[in-house]
């Protein structure tokens, strides 16, 4: 797929590719002709403008790489460029009437969508159209044609005359035809049977205003008979001939004509011959209703149309959609959904359970203002609370705005509160700050930016927000900033993170608080030297220096903490003092076997045991000792997890040996293994 | 008012005269008049027309008339 663009700023010699002038085309005939298209859906925008042109489209769309061709009244494309109508017309000049001719030709191409145009087009001749298409699948929609004329009666807002096809797929919608011999022209090859796929719906034709004119007309090239057409929800009016003529159809697969308001005409619905059209669900009054085509129960001949044709905004009880269903009339609902639209011509759902007829439903306007799409500053920034002298720069889109400007006004509300006027202050972009200054910031670098001094209440503090609003003036839609009364906008999670995720080699300084911290001056952060005496009390101190206190935290795994050493007496004396050992910690244990007096016996070559038993007297482990002082009665053993992974109440006993004949019991020593 | 059955076609006797054929029906579809089993003349049926009715549509007529006329399109 590709874009394309085309404004009438832009140029010829750009690469069309953007919207902007330095790169959209500026005709639309230049379009039609250099268009690359690529596989997808491709798009030719084309801004609001007068294109004083008729171009015929040459590039050539397939059923991979198709083409739109849509006016983009909104600019929604562009910026720059105020929403309006795309009027393309054959005048070159408005106060002069144009040659006949056609505007939009697309020629034999297919996989075609052109949309929201409005055309303006002399007719002249039986083969000119405003717009004419000799291809299939194609859509022709939401587009306002003016076309006639004055010469005589030959001519078409709409003409398409596809290749012979059973199935044609083409959609004719959402148009408003005014003027000429015809609105709509088809022209089908002959099939004797099956699906045209040629659907016109919602359109509103006041057309064929000479003697030769109808509203909508289906025409044959060859052969007898015509695929079936379904024309539904369209409103016809003042055809001097017929609104809807078909010349021919087939009596197997009829056309159908149904949810139609069709008045002010010679004849209503003509058919050439009879039984070959099925109209249903239609309001007729016409001189003549229906001629050749059945009539039935659904339609009904009546003066009251139930149309709105200006009358609730002219006398004042409403405003409702233009030519669109009237309050409380009968033509809601008065339609068969059977083959009809979803939604009315300006896209709205119908209003009662199955369409209205005609094009339009009950709708009130009341509340819809024009759309200008651009130019709203809807921003939000962050100001401290209680913050004064403080200005903002707003968007406002249109030039030349001053304090003095009619109709504008800059009103302000902070949370949950009424809105407070600012009243506008001139000033110039260099002045001081005044409560109210209005000044444009840069016409020409910065156009439609303009500096507004806020009060200083309204930045108060005691309010989580302000939102302040400009608007009022011709040309701008206004601008609305919303400032947050914060003094960081950071949430606690986020400031945490700043500060302790920070880089601490950032934070270095002599004096400050990330150097007091990662050199633990406790002083220096708390700024007290008590706390700072008390954390070191609360710590270690190895002799040199305060150590971490993570001995007595609680471990997960098991590690090595050397204790003792231990005196344990023979004789089943006891020992010392008990151990304190912690749950699933390894201990080495330092012992001394010493006699009654506390003298150490020598364990030289002697074979040291320590066996741990449980409160239940069972031994649970037996551990090798080895001397560390032999002649002193001094060993070590290492307790481990066999005994310590479970808390309780355990003794050992040291057992020294030299022989089978010689062996002393020392201790017990007793052991409290728990969590510390 | 419908037409039922209607067709127009030239009248062999004479040559631009048309003859108008068919059933005129009301809403219900019943028959309400008809232009005649041999079809109805349109010059036999204006002449039996009073003046006044004959000027109006002339009238009318004259418009269509100058348009050809100045399209160039008039024999």
């Amino acid at each position: 797929m590709a874009n394309y663009y085309v404004r009438n700023d832009g140029n010829n010699s750009n690469t069309g590719t953007g919207p902007a002038t330095n790169q959209a085309w500026q005709t639309i005939a230049y379009a039609f002709a250099n268009m690359t298209l690529t596989t997808g859906v491709n798009t030719l925008y084309v801004a609001p403008g007068v294109y004083r042109e008729s171009p015929t489209l040459t590039v050539t769309p397939t059923a991979t790489n198709t083409l739109v061709i849509t006016g983009d009244p909104t600019a929604s494309q562009f910026t720059g460029i105020t929403a309006n109508q795309v009027r393309v017309t054959g005048a070159s000049l408005d106060t002069t009437t144009m040659s006949a001719g056609t505007r939009f030709n697309l020629g034999s191409k297919s996989y075609v969508t052109i949309q929201n145009f409005y055309i303006e087009q002399n007719a002249g001749a039986a083969s000119s159209g405003a717009i004419i298409s000799a291809g299939d699948f194609l859509s022709i929609r939401n587009n306002v044609i003016f076309s006639y004329y004055l010469g005589g009666t030959t001519g078409s807002a709409i003409q398409v005359t596809p290749p012979a096809a059973t199935g044609n797929n083409i959609v004719i919608e959402n148009n408003i035809l005014v003027g000429t011999a015809y609105g709509i022209y088809v022209s089908l090859q002959s099939s004797s049977s099956g699906v045209s796929g040629v659907v016109i719906r919602n359109c509103r034709i006041s057309t064929g205003y000479s003697g030769n004119g109808y509203g909508i007309v289906l025409g044959v090239v060859s052969g007898a008979n015509m695929a079936s057409v379904t024309i539904s929800n369209c409103t016809i009016s003042q055809s001097a001939a017929a609104s809807i003529y078909i010349d021919r159809g087939n009596t197997t697969d009829k056309h159908i004509v149904q949810n139609c308001i069709i008045s002010l005409s010679s004849i209503g619905i003509q058919s050439g011959t009879s039984n070959q059209v099925t109209q249903r669900n239609n309001i007729l009054l016409c001189q003549t209703n229906l001629s050749n085509v059945a009539t039935d129960a659904t339609t009904i001949t009546s003066d009251f149309l139930g149309i709105d044709y200006g009358q609730a905004l002219l006398q004042g009880f409403g405003n409702l959609a233009p030519f669109g269903t009237s309050l409380n009339s009968r033509n809601t609902a008065f339609g068969t959904a059977t083959s009809a639209p979803t939604t009315d011509m300006l896209g709205i759902a119908w209003t009662g359970a199955t369409p209205d007829v005609g094009t339009t439903t009950y709708r009130s306007l009341q509340n819809i203002g024009f759309y200008l799409p651009t130019e709203r500053n809807a921003s939000t920034i962050t100001i401290a609370p209680g913050s004064t002298s403080q200005s903002i720069e707003l968007y406002l889109g249109a030039t030349g705005l001053t304090a003095s400007t009619s109709g504008l006004t800059a009103r302000y509300n902070r949370t949950r509160t009424a809105s407070v006027s600012i009243p506008l202050v001139a000033r110039t972009i260099a002045q001081a700050w005044t409560a109210g200054g209005f000044a444009e910031v840069d016409a020409t670098n910065m156009p439609g930016v303009y500096r507004l001094d806020l009060p200083d209440d309204a930045l108060a503090v005691g309010a989580d927000d302000v939102t302040v609003v400009v608007r009022g003036a011709s040309g701008t839609n206004g601008a609305v900033m919303t400032v947050k009364l914060s003094s960081g906008g950071l949430t606690a999670a986020q400031t945490a993170s700043a500060v302790l995720d920070a880089v601490g080699s950032s934070y270095v300084t002599a004096g400050s608080i990330g150097y007091a911290i990662q050199n633990s001056n406790v002083a220096s952060i708390s700024g007290s030297t008590s706390a700072a005496d008390e954390l070191e009390g609360a710590l270690l101190h190895n002799g040199t220096d305060y150590i971490s206190a993570e001995l007595v935290t609680p471990v997960t795994s098991a590690a090595l903490v050397r204790m003792g050493p231990f005196e344990v007496r023979a004789d089943g004396l006891g020992a010392s003092d008990p151990l304190d050992v912690q749950k699933g910690a390894q201990h080495g244990i330092d012992i001394q076997c010493v006699d009654n007096n506390g003298a150490g016996i020598d364990i030289t070559s002697a074979t040291v045991t320590a066996k741990v038993y449980n409160s239940g007297a069972t031994l649970v482990d037996t551990y090798s000792c080895t001397a560390t002082y032999a002649a002193d009665g001094r060993a070590t053993f290492t307790i481990d997890t066999t005994v310590t992974n479970t808390p309780g109440t355990y003794t050992a006993t040291i057992t020294r040996s030299t022989s089978a004949n010689d062996t002393q019991v020392f201790g017990p020593l007793r052991i409290y293994v728990r969590d510390i | 008012m419908n037409f039922q059955n209607y067709r127009l076609e030239p009248n062999p006797n004479t040559p631009g005269d048309w003859i108008v054929f068919g059933d005129i029906t009301d809403d219900a579809g019943n028959i309400i008049a008809t232009f005649g089993e041999n079809g109805t003349s349109v010059f036999g049926w204006w002449v039996t027309q009073d003046a006044q009715f004959q000027r109006n549509y002339s009238t009318q007529f004259s418009v269509i008339m100058a348009q050809e006329i100045v399209a160039g399109t008039a024999e």
